[in-house]
């Protein structure tokens, strides 16, 4: 296996107050290409911090982070912008789609920074939506579509582009449990099938035991087993 | 080109909103407009009289050139002046006509010096018409389509105990002459009983001679005599018509100017309601790769197609009720620099009003927008 991203020593603070806050404290990581991460712990632990940072949102205070070959602390404003339009895929809890585009038209977005004929765009935006399973549904706008299908349309958007990495941020949390169980399934298959590499975060067990590989955040770093539960993931 | 698509769509969000920003550039560009059209209008004169090289030469103290009464015979004198090129007396008189009560500028002149010295482009077949008949006129185009004159009808104004047949239509639309009639200068002055005088001399400065140099030497040699003079040129008479209104002028343009201002303050203030509301979203589209650069271009891009929108409406409807006849009639001048200023003006109320709260939003990082999500 291959290191897709590697943090050494990753640093992330901020402050609150007069307090310090270190959300990220010195962690090491390194994710294989093709693996599907689940990362749990509590809220404010940090799992957000660092999935911005590894999506090149946000700029590590001190240490090393390589993601997709990108030494993501050296890259500039306009590098970190076109790093997230090729080599990541984000999907959030509430699925943030446009209200006002379609199915279609939000999977093309990030398309439309690339250098893509209009053809070619809508037929690799079309690909997208027939993956997540909604060929049915591409003219929709989001407010005629279940939040299930919202998340689709989202996950469409956010493979659309064939990024190297998908980080997914609680993206079963908005959901009803049949939903989530979908949702989770397609994450699976993108795994498994298209052999995607996903980093997910979570708070639930269940869903994050599907996973090829759990990490639990504790104190700013991430270890194998669940602190709170002393049990081996 | 790849946010087209997305301010296109953006525009029709918050309709009530867009409406009512386009509908607020469109009354202000109108204001603009309607006063900008005021302002030529006062200017009009002035403007016009610049492009010509002509002095004018009336009776000294008189208040207007309609009062002024010089002998027709000073002509050869004023002609053989150095640094005079040519010399024609015009007898000019006022009067008002129609049901519209049009008061219309009437003109006898000497044909051939006049054509020579105002540059008049007639038609040549017009021109002969007109030079052969003695009791023919040439018709500004604007003033026959006012009246509905038309080339061959015999035209009998009673108030002003002439008649005349229209023998051509001036056709230099927008010329000081637009609104006037020229008559053969002996048949005016048999009409009016004033034989033998005139009311001005136009006179054509000779190539190189200083327009002031010129004057001057005019008002010296006719000082001695019975009418002693008054000479400026055409520009400088009309400047001095205007002056009065100057103060006014600017009141105008200041006006203006503040419609614009409030207008961009309003606009400004809708587009950062909008940006406010759709601050995640323009986080969102930054994690899908936007760069700054494009966001910016993307809420002034909506910002200025609807001001742009906003500001041809204004415009069409400042066209419709300022550029009419009647418009003209009433001192309003319409010009096409207006409509290029306001369309400009417009345009740079959506780019200011957008790049302003665009700045605003890209200036917070991507991480802070996501954080409100949550």
């Amino acid at each position: 296996m291959t290191a897709l991203a590697q943090a050494q020593g990753l640093l992330k603070r901020y402050r609150k107050g007069s307090e310090e806050i270190r959300p990220v404290n010195g962690l090491d990581l390194t994710i294989e290409e093709g693996e599907l991460l689940a990362i749990r712990g509590p809220s404010g632990s940090g799992k957000s911090t660092l999935l911005h940072l590894l999506g090149g949102l946000d700029r590590p205070d001190a240490g090393s982070l390589v993601v997709a070959g990108a030494d993501l602390g050296k890259l500039g404003e306009g590098e970190l912008c076109r790093f997230r339009n090729k080599s990541i895929g984000f999907i959030f809890q509430v699925f943030h789609l446009v209200p006002v585009l379609s199915a279609l038209e939000n999977v093309e977005l990030p398309l439309r920074l690339m250098s893509l004929s209009a053809k070619r765009r809508r037929e690799q935006a079309r690909l997208a939506l027939e993956l997540v399973g909604l060929a049915d549904r591409m003219t929709h706008r989001p407010d005629e579509l279940s939040g299930g299908q919202q998340q689709r349309v989202a996950i469409a958007r956010a493979i659309a582009t064939d990024p190297k990495l998908l980080l997914a941020d609680e993206p079963t949390g908005d959901l009803d449990e049949r939903s989530g169980d979908e949702i989770m399934e397609l994450f699976l298959s993108l795994h498994s099938q298209h052999k995607k590499t996903v980093v997910m975060v979570t708070h639930d067990s269940a869903k994050a035991a599907r996973a090829t590989r759990q990490l639990f955040f504790h104190d700013g770093k991430l270890v194998a087993k669940d602190p709170r539960a002393g049990a081996a993931a | 080109m790849k946010t087209l698509p997305l301010i296109l769509r953006n525009l029709f969000r918050n309709r009530r909103r867009s409406v009512l920003t386009l509908l607020g550039v469109a009354v202000a560009i109108f204001v603009y407009a309607a006063l900008q059209a005021a302002v030529d209008g006062i200017m009009f004169p002035v403007r016009q009289a610049a492009r010509e090289s002509v002095l004018t030469v009336r009776e000294k103290g008189r208040a207007t050139v309609l009062a002024s009464r010089l002998p027709g015979s000073l002509e050869p004198t004023l002609s053989s002046l150095p640094g005079v090129a040519q010399a024609t007396g015009v007898l000019t008189d006022l009067t008002v006509v129609g049901e519209k009560r049009v008061h219309i500028f009437v003109h006898g002149i000497d044909p051939e010096p006049y054509r020579q010295l105002k540059q008049l482009h007639v038609p040549e077949a017009d021109w002969q018409k007109f030079k052969s008949e003695r009791q023919a006129a040439l018709v500004g185009t604007y003033l026959a389509q006012q009246m509905g004159w038309s080339v061959g009808q015999t035209v009998d104004l009673k108030v002003f105990a002439t008649s005349f047949t229209v023998a051509a239509l001036l056709p230099v639309q927008g010329s000081d002459l637009d609104r006037h009639l020229l008559l053969h200068r002996d048949y005016l002055q048999s009409t009016r009983g004033t034989e033998g005088r005139v009311t001005s001399f136009l006179v054509r400065p000779a190539m190189g001679a200083q327009e002031s140099e010129v004057a001057r030497a005019i008002d010296e040699r006719l000082a001695l005599t019975e009418t002693p003079s008054e000479t400026a040129s055409e520009a400088a008479f009309a400047q001095g018509v205007v002056e009065n209104f100057m103060g006014f002028v600017d009141y105008l343009r200041v006006m203006g100017f503040i419609t614009v201002l409030v207008t961009l303050f309003g606009a400004a203030n809708a587009v950062s309601m909008n940006v406010r509301e759709r601050i995640k979203e323009i986080g969102v589209l930054r994690t899908l790769g936007f760069t700054p650069g494009d966001i910016v271009w993307l809420v002034a891009g909506e910002a200025s197609v609807l001001s742009v929108a906003g500001g041809m409406l204004g415009l069409a409807g400042a066209s419709m009720a300022l550029g009419g006849k009647s418009a003209m009639l009433a001192g309003l001048n319409l010009e096409m620099g207006t409509l290029g200023i306001g369309l400009a003006a417009s345009l740079g109320i959506g780019l200011i009003g957008g790049v302003l709260p665009a700045l605003s939003a890209v200036r917070m990082s991507v991480v802070d927008t996501l954080r409100l999500v949550d």
